[in-house]
């Protein structure tokens, strides 16, 4: 079993290593310029969003947790759970 | 940014190791030292802060000993693993983590890059001070030199 994919990993027994599949990363620069294009956005979909990133962890390292810190101040800040409530405090920032 | 994803998507997969060596890092109000073996030679790595940079906070000063001897060892410890020690909390977390402050964040990030391009594979552990006796001790004896920067090598 050289090679095989495991919950979207690569995984290469060949050559030692791990990989993230292309279609998970295309999914990710989806929802992110889907993020980008919206002026408003709900908690949901914000945390949605980070938690693809978080998930990607072991094989990008703790460069996931170094670049997604904001990301959860915000969502941390939320008023409600569903509604379009976002925006503006993105905006500013 | 397909690029930045294409760049950093690739982890070699780990196996269990004895560490290549165990570094000791320490920051005093004036200057920042650590030391560590290299094949049986005692390495000393210090420099002293200037005036701007001893208004910052203690962590930054912490965070700078590990970025400071990264920069001027990396060589030294490409694609292998290392244990770090520091006495310093709130550092052994930011490493890893990353912080809401500006300054912190930045040297974080920095300090990941260094680690990402020559393959490092850095375990940091934070342990008291008293148990730090060694790399507190240079962090202030070398005040007399008075040079900006020195990487000195002892037997």
């Amino acid at each position: 079993m050289p090679k095989d994919t495991w919950l979207g990993i690569e995984i290469n027994l060949n050559l030692g290593v791990l990989k993230i599949t292309p279609e998970r990363i295309s999914n990710i620069l989806k929802t992110a310029n889907f993020l980008l294009s919206n002026k408003y956005l709900s908690a949901r979909k914000l945390s949605k969003f980070t938690g693809k990133i978080i998930s990607t962890k072991y094989v990008l390292g703790d460069l996931v947790l170094l670049k997604t810190k904001f990301l959860y101040k915000v969502i941390e800040s939320r008023a409600y759970w569903m509604k379009f409530y976002f925006g503006k405090i993105c905006y500013k920032v | 940014m397909e690029k930045y994803v294409i760049k950093f998507n690739l982890k070699k997969i780990n196996t269990y190791s004895i560490p290549f060596t165990v570094i000791n890092s320490d920051a005093s109000n004036e200057s920042l030292a650590s030391v560590f073996d290299i094949e049986g030679k005692k390495v000393i790595c210090h420099r002293t802060f200037n005036e701007f940079e001893k208004l910052l906070s203690s962590t930054w000063r912490e965070m700078e000993a590990i970025h400071y001897t990264l920069c001027s060892c990396k060589s030294m410890f490409a694609n292998k693993e290392i244990t770090w020690y520091t006495d310093n909390y709130a550092c052994s977390i930011i490493v890893k983590k990353g912080s809401n402050k500006t300054q912190l964040q930045t040297l974080a990030l920095r300090i990941f890059e260094i680690l990402f391009e020559n393959n490092i594979n850095l375990n940091i552990f934070w342990i008291p001070r008293n148990l730090n006796v060694l790399a507190d001790k240079y962090s202030i004896k070398y005040l007399t030199i008075g040079s900006l920067a020195t990487c000195c090598l002892i037997d």
